[in-house]
């Protein structure tokens, strides 16, 4: 009895990659993923010019200072008899 | 009591997860080349356009436009770089054709670069972006109607998707890269020539890719390509190392790529690496945890890009158990299935309960790795009963949500999303479940009871049909089926039917367009089968030929599940061809890797050797030791000892043991299972001289003998026939010439010998037939062989 022979059995052909866990990525989904990149390269791009407008806000000359003052003053002029 | 401090919620740290997502996701590296490109891009703008408020005098028409692009695409689409005095000359002839001081102005644009006058931009004005020039230069000019349609630049070609992966790439390089750059540019604007970047650019930030994985969407085409090889035909794929330096290529260049860590899941488990293949597994579902937000609607209102994926908490337990089944870890993996489970009928995933449910069937069939056979501690603990009982209880509420549901029919709540892929996904997973319970009733013995295995091969097959089989799922699964039932044709004794199988197994493997020779498990279990049936019936050489071409199409480096087979059907055969050949030192040769992959055949191999060999102690102790679960595998183990002892002598308890096996025999559903036990009973009596009795026990076999004896059962069964006619006084020469028909070709030399002696006896002067001539031939005969072939014929051992 010891000259039969055994049952070979093969694992069940079972997939690794099955589309319930591996998502297919779409071209819109690609695109998708491209307008995301191009969004933070638009706010990468806004935040300069953001610190600009700021800069040339909260910085004034001189010759901007004498000006506002000199509209104050005329502001506070007496009134014509 | 101090006020209790407010707890800061945990924002789920995106960059972290994926790295920067805009870093290395364009695969374009930044050389001296394409920095010359976008320059002369602008300045081709600007003389259209013109320069900041400046409108130009002459934009482009059509024909100018034209030739503008096709030299700029000319200039894309080549992948070698060019010299800054060759490139210079293609900005000349582009200044031949349209003036505008081109040629000019790219030079010094160019000049001040190299010499740190001005910086490297890669951006654009936004005019370039709106493509139309003012209403009021149209009214001042009063400019043809058609020059409105002609813009510069359009959103949907090709140099301007490639413009777009230029700036990208340039705007994440970091500064050092960018100090790199800047400098390389300088050099090669200052040399003209292209000796000092003459070296491709092999290491860092601006490395090329392959041309298979140089961007994203390819390096997603490349991995499923890969893992469909890996799994399918593994040499056919791209050597192992290689695809692990090019998945660490792509999980550093390209991390939206998350599909790389399940094909290096996959090599690491061909890599016999299960640690490894689990990280990467949990690498895999952490990088797929995010999933993105496809509906726009939804984006707008819930301001999320991206949200949590359930896949994770359902699937990740699924693959990871899968992971520690294939390593022989069944405990782990059945606690992994039951977590499974139980996420699946918690978020009520119809698939993944059903996945899950048949993961834990193949937990508990699959026992011994590659051969089908029932380990003994695990029917009898007591440990083990309550786990089934929980399991039972766990099905039993699956079936109780589906009561009224037939579970051969997919319901609508199953099929969500991918329709096509659900559905086919479903009966894929309807006929492996059918021929999973094919093979629980192999191992149980009752394949062939009437109307139980019969119905679940029908309705497997029939599900296969409904395949529209684009990914080899229906052709892989048959190719299962029919290797699980030329192993069972073999079990059963019916060696030619599992020929014919095997070989048709063999022949529908074939090249196609698509898909190339499969190199499955499956298909290296059916070449195996036929190893046996060719051994069968003593086609040793032919036999030997197919080890060999079943050694080289599954060779262990590469298909380690598969080579196991082959090297276990190796020595099996091996040591049954020379233990006909009484070469004992070379059969235990054969069975020295034999013990730990396949126990049972070693025992019993072992003790059928120590028990020719004269220790007979030693034999019963080792067979009496094993404990053996399955029925084949227990009824094997007495018949074994029945027969050792019948050789030895010991009648009594020789027919204690055949008394078991006959027990074991008549409840199981083998072909062949009566006819062994009876050919020993035969040979019991034989020993016993009750020729008589023994002759109408084993004159009932003569006609199953041919349908399921292999070439040793025919030529002892003849062979015992010829003693007891003999015994009886009555003529042999009939079963003496059927046994040696069954021998020819040097076989067996001890069984000729064996005949030699009958032969002898037979012609002997006080014999039968007296024949003084036919007996000296026996005896010059049987020195021969006796001095080829020395020792006695261990017939009554087998």
């Amino acid at each position: 009895m010891a000259l039969m022979y055994p049952f070979h059995v093969a694992q069940p052909p079972l997939n690794w990659s099955e589309h319930l866990w591996v998502s297919e990525v779409s071209p819109a989904k690609e695109s998708f993923i491209t307008t995301i990149c191009e969004h933070r390269q638009a706010q990468w791009d806004n935040q300069d010019l953001l610190r600009h407008l700021q800069d040339s806000v909260a910085i004034l000359t001189r010759e901007d200072q004498r000006h506002v003052n000199a509209v104050h003053a005329a502001a506070n002029m007496p009134a014509n008899p | 009591m101090p006020p209790k401090k407010a707890q800061t919620r945990r924002i789920v740290s995106l960059d972290s997860l994926f790295g920067h997502t805009l870093l290395n996701i364009t695969g374009e590296p930044v050389t001296p080349t394409k920095i010359a490109i976008f320059q002369l891009i602008r300045t081709l703008f600007h003389a259209h356009f013109g320069v900041g408020a400046v409108p130009s005098l002459k934009p482009f028409d059509k024909d100018e436009k034209t030739r503008v692009f096709t030299v700029l695409y000319g200039l894309i689409i080549m992948k070698s770089e060019i010299s800054y005095d060759d490139f210079r000359c293609i900005v000349r002839i582009l200044n031949d054709g349209l003036g505008r001081s081109i040629y000019y102005r790219f030079v010094t644009s160019m000049e001040k670069l190299a010499h740190g006058e001005d910086q490297i931009e890669m951006l654009f004005e936004d005019a370039f972006y709106t493509a139309k020039r003012p209403n009021h230069e149209k009214v001042l000019k009063r400019e043809d109607s058609w020059l409105d349609e002609l813009t510069f630049m359009n959103s949907n070609s090709f140099l301007y998707i490639w413009i777009k992966r230029v700036m990208m790439q340039y705007t994440r390089t970091s500064q050092n890269g960018t100090f790199e750059i800047a400098e390389k540019f300088q050099k090669w604007i200052i040399s003209g020539t292209l000796e000092i970047i003459s070296h491709p650019i092999l290491s860092g930030i601006n490395r090329a890719l392959p041309t298979e994985i140089d961007c994203s969407i390819r390096a997603r085409h490349w991995c499923a390509a890969q893992l469909r090889l890996v799994q399918l035909c593994p040499t056919k794929a791209m050597s192992y190392f290689q695809i692990l330096d090019w998945c660490d290529t792509i999980h550093r260049r390209h991390h939206d790529v998350v599909d790389v860590h399940l094909l290096r899941a996959a090599i690491f488990v061909q890599l016999k690496n299960s640690s490894d293949a689990v990280k990467s597994l949990k690498q895999f579902f952490d990088m797929s945890m995010l999933e993105i937000t496809e509906n726009s609607k939804h984006a707008l209102e819930t301001l999320k890009l991206m949200s949590p994926s359930q896949v994770a908490l359902r699937f990740g337990p699924i693959l990871q158990g899968r992971v520690h089944r294939i390593f022989g870890e069944r405990q782990i993996a059945s606690a992994l299935f039951a977590e499974s489970i139980q996420q699946s009928q918690v978020n009520v995933d119809d698939m993944c309960n059903r996945i899950a449910n048949m993961e834990v069937t193949i937990n508990s069939i699959y026992m011994s790795g590659p051969l089908l056979q029932r380990l003994s501690g695990e029917t009898f603990a007591a440990g083990k009963k309550e786990e089934e009982s929980v399991e039972n209880e766990r099905r039993v509420q699956q079936n109780s949500v589906h009561a009224a549901v037939d579970l051969n029919v997919p319901t609508l709540r199953s099929l969500q999303k991918n329709f096509r892929e659900d559905y086919e996904l479903h009966a894929f997973l309807v006929s492996m479940c059918k021929f999973l319970l094919c093979i629980q009733d192999m191992m149980d013995g009752k394949f062939f009871k009437h109307n139980s295995t019969a119905d679940y091969v029908s309705v497997g097959f029939h599900r296969l049909r409904l395949l529209l089989d684009m990914n080899n799922k229906g052709f892989v699964l048959q190719a299962f089926a029919n290797a699980i039932m030329t192993s069972g044709l073999i079990q059963s004794g019916m060696y030619h039917q599992a020929k014919r199988v095997a070989e048709t197994m063999i022949v529908s493997n074939c090249d196609a367009p698509n898909s190339p020779i499969l190199e499955t498990e499956s298909h290296a279990v059916a070449g195996v089968n036929l190893v046996y049936s060719l051994a069968a019936v003593g086609d040793y050489e032919k036999a030997q030929k197919t080890i060999d071409i079943l050694k080289n199409r599954f060779p262990e480096n590469i298909n380690w599940m598969a080579a196991r087979h082959v090297d276990i059907c190796s020595k099996i055969v091996n040591f049954e061809r020379n233990f006909l050949l009484n070469k004992y030192s070379e059969c235990s040769r054969h069975l020295a890797g034999l013990e730990t992959s396949a126990p049972l055949e070693f025992v019993l191999r072992k003790s059928l050797l120590l028990a020719a060999t004269g220790k007979l102690a030693e034999a019963v102790l080792l067979l009496g030791t094993y404990e053996c679960g399955d029925v084949r595998g227990s009824m094997r183990i007495h018949m074994q000892m029945a027969t050792i002892h019948t050789a030895y002598g010991q009648f009594e308890t020789a027919e204690i043991q055949i008394q078991e096996a006959g027990k074991v025999a008549v409840n199981a559903h083998f072909l062949d299972a009566n006819l062994l036990v009876v050919r020993r009973v035969g040979s019991l009596m034989l020993g016993r001289f009750m020729a008589r009795e023994a002759y109408q026990v084993l004159h009932a076999l003569s006609a199953k003998i041919e349908h399921f004896g292999s070439f040793i059962e025919k030529a002892i069964y003849h062979v015992s026939m010829a003693r007891c006619l003999r015994l009886m006084h009555k003529d042999p020469r009939v079963h003496l010439k059927q046994c040696k028909a069954q021998i020819i070709g040097n076989k067996w030399p001890a069984m000729e010998k064996l005949l030699l002696t009958e032969l002898t006896i037979l012609h002997h002067s006080g014999g039968l037939y007296p024949d003084e001539q036919k007996e000296m031939k026996a005896k010059e005969r049987f020195g021969k062989i006796e001095a080829d072939f020395p020792g006695p014929c261990t017939w009554m051992f087998i």
